[in-house]
């Protein structure tokens, strides 16, 4: 299977290039506006930077989707499909190569802000006045009183909330170009497949959550949520390996 | 038996692409699988090769249920050019080398060498006919046990399909099977030594050259101008 990741990472590839290409001029523009003391430049790269973050977290979050269509769609299916590996091996390897690249992204994004952050307090403060600035910060987090367990939860939550929706957007494309792989429209019915799967996916845990009313704590609610959201997401996840082990023609 | 395909159909919406096809294949021989353009030579490849799912009916290889370790045996190589764009030509046999056990990468060097291909070119910016060898070389370069070349001969020049042909004589041996899809049938009739013909998806006659010949008393290219012309 790590050979089929291989194959997966690299087909993401192109996009983080770019990302970084965009990062780096960025903070070439920070650190030169910053350091040069140029009026408007730092405030114009940092905006950009948040913009170009709000955009590479959307495509990058369903650049694993727009890799499997384009894998079903055109010739290069048989690339992938001409091996023998199985499916669910094949999906496995696409959701993990989705996982680092998203993590690889926000690796990027986290090193531009530092450096960002690095050249602002040398050329605004001196050493002392950064460590300062430093230990202000760590003294401010540790005076927060920060729920860990909370977090740990919220982070866990979006995690299997952007794996759900790799897993319906995988459903999504492999039914319907099962059942309609000669179709312009598939694309479009794609999409639609994906917002019925999803209504679905959010209707079925709100049902589930409506039972724990009477739950003790809200932690016991969230866990709930998130435990109906996983189980929905393997089924699709196992329905999407069997349709393109059995049914999906490339 | 190699393969055993028991009343194979399948359709695109309404439209039938392979009707109802039984055929068994022998290790040890190069079958020719002709039709014109449309016939259903190509679904049936890519039906054997696990590309494509049938509607209904069975393929047996070497006795069982066709599933995907077959792959590991069965080399398909498709008339289009089907590579990932970010290839350059060795790393299509960097990708095969990966996947499939049975690939031999010196083989593949000397397949490039004798198509004329540089292992630095950009796979996509080929032109159609070095694609075509690229695809086959990758594919020869493996020793499988059943070889699906559809249309091998395809987008290649005059000079080039001599070389192809003598590739592809050279890979046949009594442990392995190859069909060979073509329209070209002038071109294949003395390498082959079995013949398919297929129309409208279905098998309209098959057999040993020895057979045909002994009924028919006429060449291939003869039987396939009377069943298509």
């Amino acid at each position: 299977m790590l050979k089929l990741f291989k194959y997966e990472w690299k087909k993401q590839m192109g996009s983080k290039l770019i990302i970084g290409l965009i990062l780096l001029a960025l903070c070439a523009f920070y650190v030169l506006g910053t350091l040069l003391k140029r009026d408007g430049w730092p405030e114009i790269a940092m905006v950009l930077l948040v913009l170009v973050g709000m955009f590479a977290a959307i495509y990058v979050g369903i650049e694993s989707l727009l890799v499997l269509d384009k894998d079903v769609r055109t010739k290069e299916s048989y690339m992938l499909f001409m091996v023998p590996k199985s499916a669910y091996q094949i999906l496995a390897a696409k959701i993990l190569a989705a996982i680092f690249q998203i993590l690889l992204t926000m690796v990027m994004f986290g090193v531009a802000f530092m450096v960002c952050f690095t050249a602002y307090i040398a050329a605004n403060e001196s050493l002392a006045d950064m460590l300062n600035y430093l230990r202000e910060i760590i003294e401010q987090m540790f005076e927060v009183e920060i729920e860990w367990d909370k977090v740990l939860l919220v982070l866990i939550s979006m995690f299997v909330s952007w794996i759900s929706m790799i897993a319906s957007g995988f459903a999504a494309i492999i039914s319907v170009r099962t059942v309609l792989s000669r179709t312009k429209l598939a694309g479009v019915l794609a999409v639609i497949v994906y917002l019925l799967i999803n209504w679905g996916t959010n209707w079925l845990t709100g049902k589930v959550n409506g039972l724990s009313t009477g739950a003790d704590t809200e932690m016991l609610y969230y866990c709930l949520g998130l435990g109906v959201t996983a189980v929905i997401t393997v089924i699709l996840l196992v329905f999407s390996g069997w349709m393109a082990e059995k049914k999906l023609s490339v | 038996m190699l393969l055993e395909c028991s009343n194979l159909a399948k359709y695109y919406g309404r439209k039938p692409a392979v009707r109802n096809i039984s055929l068994k294949l022998e290790t040890g021989h190069v079958y020719g699988l002709l039709g014109p353009n449309g016939s259903g030579k190509t679904t049936w490849m890519k039906m054997v090769s696990g590309l494509v799912k049938s509607w209904k009916g069975s393929i047996l290889y070497q006795g069982q249920t066709l599933n995907y370790h077959d792959k590991a045996e069965i080399a398909y190589m498709s008339t289009e050019p089907f590579f990932y764009s970010f290839m350059k030509v060795r790393d299509v046999g960097t990708y095969y080398r990966d996947f499939f056990d049975d690939f031999d990468e010196e083989r593949f060097g000397r397949l490039l060498e004798r198509m004329e291909l540089d292992p630095n070119d950009k796979a996509r910016t080929l032109s159609s006919g070095m694609a075509a060898k690229l695809k086959l070389a990758a594919t020869l370069a493996r020793d499988a046990k059943l070889y699906l070349l559809d249309e091998p001969l395809n987008g290649i020049d005059l000079v080039a399909r001599d070389r192809i042909m003598e590739t592809i004589v050279e890979t046949s041996a009594p442990n392995n099977t190859i069909v060979m899809s073509t329209h070209l049938v002038d071109e294949i009739e003395d390498t082959i030594d079995g013949a398919i013909f297929v129309k409208k998806g279905e098998i309209v006659l098959a057999g040993s050259m020895e057979e045909l010949h002994a009924q028919y008393n006429e060449s291939v290219a003869d039987l396939y101008r009377k069943i298509y012309g």
